[in-house]
């Protein structure tokens, strides 16, 4: 028989509401945000030479970027954890979708190099594309975004 | 979710983060400045916070979905696993890159408190500390779960409170799509 034990833990989280000289939240997240702000320009830098390393993939053989693609999934991912936090939503968000399409090898065993290569590619470019019309940058994401489901990744 | 109106002093909470990735450590470790944390220590890996959640008590555990070797629901189910070790009982906030029905899941069945979407936004942070720095939620362990315990308890629901089957449900019955921080909120309740 399963023996179920239900407590009741000390939160100790409860005591930071009890300061009347505090901040407010409002407060804090102003706070944070300004520092997350004090960090923009190291994001870019490091975002900006990793979309240099998977722009480098694109070359690769197929058997080689098949080869490779659990460092390329890794980097990706680093990318959109961080990418939005500087401003760069739109280059996270394709990182994003380059980690599920390698994600999506490990856990479904779908692969398509030619969907891979587009995104790549397209990571390179969309800084540009949504530099000079952000409706056309919208409108790359919502296709890549739709090729990704039509092959089946999972997000 | 607008931020808070409340007063907040997070200057005494002892938070513990794990991300692999430094940037996206740095980036919490600011956010956490910023809230006038005191006391957060950062690890980059999940071994390392392994021993250091072996020696100190924290009241907060934010850690990586991600990571190469052992992943952040790995690591919640080992502190979950651990009634003997010290953060057995800890609140945990799982940040993840990719929100799937089904790893958001995982996590919600790994024990941990919630889960939300990299890169973390400070008010969306700040909103679930404040959250859970005000629930009152009873803690469950049997020999598959150790966690949060979710259930209602009121019959009825108490006044404000949304039937979340429903919608859960709803989110679910689509596993292949990405959910937004709504969505894993409402899985989480």
């Amino acid at each position: 028989m399963t023996v179920v034990r239900i407590f009741t833990p000390e939160n100790r989280l409860a005591s930071i509401l009890h300061s009347r000289e505090a901040p407010t939240g409002a407060e804090l997240v102003t706070a944070a945000e300004s520092r997350v702000d004090d960090l923009r320009g190291v994001i870019l830098s490091y975002v900006a030479a990793k979309q240099k390393e998977i722009a480098a993939y694109a070359a690769l053989g197929d058997d080689v970027l098949f080869a490779e693609c659990r460092t390329l999934g890794d980097t990706a991912l680093n990318v959109a954890e961080v990418a939005g936090a500087a401003g760069l939503e739109a280059v996270g968000e394709i990182a994003r979708g380059i980690s599920a399409m390698i994600d999506s090898l490990k856990t479904c065993g779908i692969w398509h190099t030619a969907a891979l290569r587009l995104h790549i590619n397209a990571l390179g470019l969309i800084d540009q594309v949504s530099g000079a019309d952000p409706a056309a940058g919208a409108l790359v994401l919502k296709r890549l975004q739709a090729m990704r489901e039509a092959i089946g990744i999972v997000e | 979710m607008p931020p808070s109106s409340s007063r907040i002093d997070l200057r005494r909470a002892s938070i513990l983060i794990v991300d692999d990735n430094l940037h996206a450590l740095e980036l919490l470790s600011q956010i956490l400045l910023g809230f006038r944390v005191e006391n957060a220590k950062a690890c980059s890996s999940p071994a390392e916070a392994r021993a250091l959640l072996t020696q100190t008590h924290f009241d907060l555990l934010i850690i990586d979905g991600e990571m190469p070797n052992e992943d952040g629901i790995n690591l919640t189910q080992h502190i979950r696993r651990h009634a003997d070790q010290p953060n057995y009982m800890a609140p945990i906030i799982l940040v993840s890159g990719h929100t799937p029905v089904a790893k958001v899941i995982n996590a919600r069945d790994a024990g941990a408190n919630t889960l939300i979407k990299k890169p973390v936004a400070p008010a969306v942070l700040l909103g679930r500390i404040e959250r859970l720095a005000r629930q009152t939620r009873q803690f469950i362990a049997t020999e598959r779960y150790a966690g949060p315990d979710r259930r209602f308890r009121s019959r009825p629901l108490p006044p404000g409170a949304e039937e979340r089957r429903a919608e859960a449900l709803a989110l679910t019955a689509v596993p292949d799509r990405a959910l937004s921080q709504d969505d894993v909120n409402a899985l989480f309740g």
